[in-house]
């Protein structure tokens, strides 16, 4: 059972079979070209469809309504090859080498397609295709693929690729085109040949008519205008060809390079990875599962522009022409299911973070014998940045993290931060309170309940860890630790050096920048705290009063020792 | 240059006057024409005869008209006109003169024993 197609054939109705069709076409469309130049070629043409048409009315019945290929054949037969046709409508006057040369300029108008061949095909008939194009034993292209396929999987890619983009000879005018006439160096070379020497004419010509136009002075202006219109068209046209093939080879190449990063970032290799990579990978996508989903989103939502690309840029390359509609479907569809997917993906992942909860706990801290405290922070020499611990520091909103990879496992570790408050009521205290988000209160409390931060008081020192650490095994939910010192007015607060990376927001009348407020010391005063060491920072602002309080008690002489 | 084209180029020429001599004798059209070049062996395909009788009526030597047929789309019968008559008389002497002319040229033997040839 065949397909039938129902053609106007010198105004008759036939019901002809799908394959009979093409063939039938093709064969008209190629005596066209082979009477390119012949005067009447309608007229012919027509003439030959009613003949044609008469043939095969003659060869279908009432029990043989369909035209099989069978009859084509027979028709083609009798007519003879299109060649016969030239040669009925070359002029008498020809020489004998004219008709050779017309018929090879005429047979590059059928020029060589590339199609993918199914008949003889490994996986996809890429190769075959490429050969027959190319004139090239199947067996090179083949080869050269397998090869490839051991470079990173850059040439399966690449083949996927070419399977898609080109298109497979199905019907016979397209395996006809595909085996059409070479595209080998001898044409190229009589092509290129060609067109320099049209150019070379057309150069003379347009030095001739400018010189004659130069002498009649603008006589026949308008024609020479008009042929000077014509030999712009066709340099705007090459012009624009030129153009189209950069832009098609850079669009390949900037596709490529951007899926090679794309493939590579993904693989892991650091350099070719932002650090927004990694803190959405740490932050966000920090299971497996949703890991896993992000990457399938990247893939899709990246890929699919950059794989798009390359594929427009090799079909404008090769003057691919059929159309294939179902790529550019399937491309859309796909790469609206990656937004989709990254969109329900990104609410999911909020929802586990919609609720904070805190854990407090209050330290009361022994009065030291003199009035001023020393802060200092423990760095664990395993954990510190010049340590062996290989890590990695994210700068999140307003919390910093560490990745530490210990013993080839990965930790991760918050800073914790630190700020000072005046007391109410004279005591002095540290209220350290554990922060984290999660999908609802309870687990978010459970989450701020296991995070480990330890603190230590040794008389007027006290020491602080240099990181927190979350619950074993639970998942960044935004753990945070503040650490608020309250502080009677009277005291003096030494920040170490170290507590550089954990002081937070610390209110002070200068108003001092946190990084600056460490290494110096710092008085309470009922107005805010006020530095002692001051060096390097502006005090005009600073009103004498707060400068020269002086608490009632006997504090004065400790600033005294101090100094 | 090869065979195939000389051939062409031969053939050229004398399948115009064919055509002419054979629509001397009264209408045809495609068809008949091709039925009657066919039986002499002088052209083995329909294509080349519909450009040259399409050339042949723009140089206004033949005319046509249309005629039903019956087994299939209307016909053109093609006709000589009167510049076509004369365009075949002159063809007609200048025919004998080319294959006499030729036979001397390529056949000198030939020329002299085809009168005994036709005694026989």
């Amino acid at each position: 059972m065949n397909k039938t197609i129902t053609s106007n054939i010198g105004g008759i109705i036939f019901n002809i079979e799908e394959d009979a069709y093409e063939k039938l076409s093709l064969y008209l469309a190629r005596i066209r070209q082979y009477l390119a130049n012949a005067e009447g070629r309608d007229e012919i043409l027509a003439d030959v469809e009613a003949r044609i048409a008469e043939m095969l009315q003659m060869r279908v019945s009432q029990s043989k309504q369909a035209v099989l290929m069978e009859d084509v054949d027979m028709v083609m037969d009798q007519m003879g090859s299109p060649e016969a046709f030239a040669e009925g409508s070359a002029e008498g006057t020809a020489t004998a080498d004219e008709p050779k040369t017309k018929e090879q300029s005429q047979g590059q108008h059928t020029r060589r397609r590339l199609y993918r061949d199914a008949d003889d095909n490994v996986i996809g008939g890429v190769c075959s295709g490429i050969g027959y194009y190319f004139d090239i034993d199947p067996v090179w292209i083949r080869g050269a693929f397998a090869i490839s396929f051991f470079v990173f999987g850059t040439g399966l890619l690449f083949y996927i690729l070419l399977m898609i983009i080109i298109p497979k000879a199905e019907t016979t005018t397209e395996k006809l085109e595909m085996k059409g006439e070479n595209v080998n160096f001898d044409n190229i070379r009589r092509s290129v040949q060609e067109e320099f020497e049209h150019l070379k004419k057309k150069a003379e010509n347009f030095g001739e008519e400018a010189k004659q136009w130069g002498k009649r002075g603008g006589e026949n202006m308008r024609s020479r205008g008009s042929r000077f219109e014509d030999n712009a068209r066709m340099a705007v046209k090459r012009t624009a060809d030129v153009f189209g093939k950069i832009f098609s080879m850079l669009l390949i190449i900037i596709g490529v390079s951007l899926l090679i990063g794309f493939v590579l970032s993904l693989l892991g290799f650091h350099s070719f990875s932002s650090d927004t990579f990694n803190y959405a990978r740490f932050s966000m996508f920090n299971n497996d599962e949703s890991y896993l989903m992000a990457v399938v989103c990247g893939i899709l939502i990246i890929g699919i522009p950059c794989i798009m690309m390359v594929y427009k840029g090799i079909r404008m390359l090769l003057k691919v022409k059929t159309k294939n509609h179902y790529v550019h479907y399937t491309a859309v569809g796909l790469w609206l299911i990656g937004v989709f997917l990254f969109v329900w993906l990104l609410i999911d992942r909020g929802r586990e973070f919609s609720e904070e909860n805190h854990v407090s706990e209050t330290i009361p801290m022994l009065h030291p014998e003199n009035d001023t405290l020393l802060i200092k922070v423990n760095i664990d020499p395993e954990m510190s940045s010049n340590g062996r611990g290989r890590f990695r520091k994210y700068k999140m909103h307003n919390e910093d993290w560490k990745d530490f990879a210990i013993n080839g496992k990965s930790v991760k570790l918050g800073y914790p931060q630190f700020t000072i408050e005046p007391s109410e009521n004279g005591k002095m205290e540290l209220v350290v309170d554990k922060i984290s988000n999660g999908p609802d209160l309870r687990t978010a409390q459970e989450y701020a309940r296991k995070i480990t931060y330890s603190i230590t008081q040794t008389d007027s020192l006290i020491e602080f860890s240099s990181f927190f650490r979350p619950g074993t095994g639970d998942p960044f939910r935004g753990q945070q630790v503040v650490v608020t010192l309250y502080l009677p007015v009277g005291k003096v607060i030494n920040l170490h050096r170290t507590t550089k990376d954990i002081l937070w927001d610390i209110d002070n009348v200068t108003d001092t920048w946190d990084g600056d407020m460490a290494s110096r010391r710092w008085k309470m005063t009922p107005q805010g705290l006020v530095c002692v060491d001051c060096s390097g920072i502006d005090m005009s602002k600073v009103s004498d009063d707060v400068l020269n309080y002086k608490p009632a008690t006997k504090t004065d002489s400790v600033l005294q020792q101090a100094k | 240059m090869n065979i195939e084209n000389t051939k062409a180029q031969m053939r050229k020429g004398v399948l115009e006057f064919c055509i002419l001599s054979i629509l001397s004798s009264g209408d045809q059209y495609p068809t008949e024409i091709i039925e009657r070049m066919k039986s002499a062996h002088l052209v083995v395909v329909e294509g080349t005869l519909y450009p040259l009788l399409t050339r042949l009526k723009n140089l206004d030597l033949l005319t046509y008209r249309w005629a039903e047929s019956t087994s299939g789309p209307p016909r053109k019968y093609y006709r000589l006109t009167e510049k076509g008559e004369m365009f075949l008389r002159e063809l007609e002497a200048t025919w004998d003169e080319l294959v006499a002319s030729v036979n001397q040229v390529v056949k000198p033997n030939n020329t002299t024993e085809q009168p005994t040839l036709h005694h026989e």
